[in-house]
């Protein structure tokens, strides 16, 4: 994943590589090994796709780079983010482990990556701890630039490890401190003056926070979408999405629990019952009043817009206390609503799957228009 | 200003609706340790796949009447390892816990 970060970094972030050019320079050969040790000790999976990008990303990092090369080295050596030969301090870090000469510089770089400030060029030793850990930080790297393509590169960054779709779970210990160490580079080993160099760490947060918020809307919306409500495509808050996928887990854990139950006593023709016996009277807090007691008019028609409710169904909820009412809404044309929504209940065929399923209807429609409306 | 100072209140009140409705489900997801901290990412992804397990699991228990085939449930419940096994990488190790409701009480009656 490190090789990753320099053809993706090295485009957006000139001014920075300048500093890195004279490190790079030196350590062409270097980066090969460093970066296999790298590989070995970070345990990425990902090494080989970045070799050849790495190598057209250093070529073109090291001629954008070249007059600040003392500067950079001596800046760096003071403040122990090494001129990384990766322009920017993101690549560089994954990059390449510079020559034993400037290998002082490197390690320490990498472990100010790692290390806030203080740590500037002590620890070569620490090199070895680094180099795990500079994964996750070269994975940052294309944070400048792909912020605007949310989940791939990151989908595919070894920093994602085995998680893949849920990247941002699985390094989660390691995340945030590569993350905080990589605004502390930017701003230590870029060694522009004053403005700029806050500008860029600037972009660069913003553009990370961006990610992150991106990454957290994708998963609002991919859970929304298991939710089942009508209409299907109904706008939730997300404050909803949280509070009816709470109702919605209950519901299920509920209903599987029942069935178990149920199922022991010789039967799914009991299941409704007992399922609806348990939404009626098991849930005081969600339901209680609403659905035990008769539905006014302001009732039903608060209740059905919020999620769609038909009128047969949510006078159907009144009657729930007798079977009869079940039976009725099973028949009736809006427990198809639910196959709508793509509930698998309602799609089975049997005649007890059905009318389990108008009661999963039931009781879910009905928890979820009680939770809606408690939470107006 | 004062509207500046009444929209952050209402803001910051919103916001901590929302913390608590991610906190509440939180509660509700499996995890091992069940305490273990999940960030709002995790909490919404691991929500995901556990009302995708229940459903399958639902489903499978539901598509036979009677729901007497063990090979059935099994088969499902395999289905769903590798899927445990990726949960585990963020210490979801006791979804595998889950399916005991109905393994143990009705699945075992069916076996």
């Amino acid at each position: 994943m490190m090789e990753k970060l320099e053809p993706q970094s090295c485009p957006p972030t000139p001014a920075l590589s300048e500093k890195a050019s004279p490190e790079r320079n030196a350590s062409p050969p270097i980066s090969s090994s460093p970066l296999n040790e790298k590989e070995e000790t970070g345990g990425t999976p990902q090494p080989q796709e970045a070799s050849s990008p790495r190598d057209d990303a250093s070529a073109s990092c090291e001629e954008a780079s070249e007059p600040v090369s003392t500067e950079t080295v001596s800046s760096a050596n003071r403040r122990g983010l090494a001129s990384l030969p990766p322009n920017v301090p993101v690549i560089s870090l994954g990059h390449s482990k510079p020559p034993p000469p400037a290998s002082r510089c490197m390690p320490a770089t990498k472990l100010a990556a790692l290390h806030p400030i203080p740590s500037l060029c002590p620890a070569e030793g620490r090199g070895q701890h680094a180099s795990p850990q500079t994964h996750p930080i070269s994975a940052m790297a294309p944070h400048l630039l792909p912020q605007y393509l949310p989940g791939h590169p990151f989908l595919n960054s070894g920093y994602l490890g085995s998680a893949g779709t849920f990247g941002v779970f699985s390094s989660r210990g390691i995340k945030r401190r590569p993350f905080t160490h990589f605004e502390v580079d930017i701003s230590e080993g870029v060694c522009l003056p004053g403005p700029p160099q806050k500008m860029a760490r600037r972009v660069f947060t913003n553009s990370r926070e961006r990610w992150r918020q991106q990454n957290v809307n994708g998963a609002f919306s991919e859970l929304r979408k298991l939710i089942p409500t009508h209409p299907p495509d109904k706008k939730l808050s997300k404050n909803e999405i949280l509070r009816l996928a709470m109702k919605y887990i209950n519901f299920l854990v509920k209903l599987l629990n029942d069935q178990a139950s149920n199922q022991a006593r010789g039967g799914e023709t009991e299941q409704e019952e007992e399922v609806e016996g348990t939404t009626v009277t098991g849930h005081p807090k969600k339901k209680a009043p609403r659905s035990l007691e008769p539905q006014t008019d302001s009732d039903r028609a608060s209740m059905s817009p919020k999620l769609g409710l038909k009128p047969g169904l949510v006078g159907g909820l009144r009657g729930r206390d007798s079977s009869d009412s079940v039976v009725a809404m099973g028949t009736s044309p809006s427990s198809s609503c639910y196959g709508d929504t793509g509930s698998p209940e309602s799609e089975e065929g049997a005649e007890p799957r059905h009318l389990v399923s108008n009661g999963l209807e039931v009781k879910e429609q009905t928890l979820l228009a009680t939770s809606v409306s408690d939470h107006r | 200003m004062t509207r500046k100072v009444f929209t952050n209140t209402r803001e910051r009140w919103r916001q901590q609706n929302v913390n608590s409705a991610f906190a509440e489900l939180r509660k509700l997801i499996p995890t091992h340790p069940p305490e273990k901290k999940l960030s709002k990412n995790e909490i919404l992804r691991l929500a995901m796949k556990y009302i995708n397990f229940l459903v399958q699991l639902l489903d499978s228990q539901s598509s036979k009447p009677a729901s007497h085939s063990p090979g059935s449930l099994l088969h499902f419940l395999r289905g769903n390892v590798e899927r445990l096994n990726s949960v585990k990488q963020w210490g979801l190790n006791s979804d595998t816990d889950i399916p005991s409701p109905s393994s143990s009480s009705g699945s075992s009656e069916s076996w």
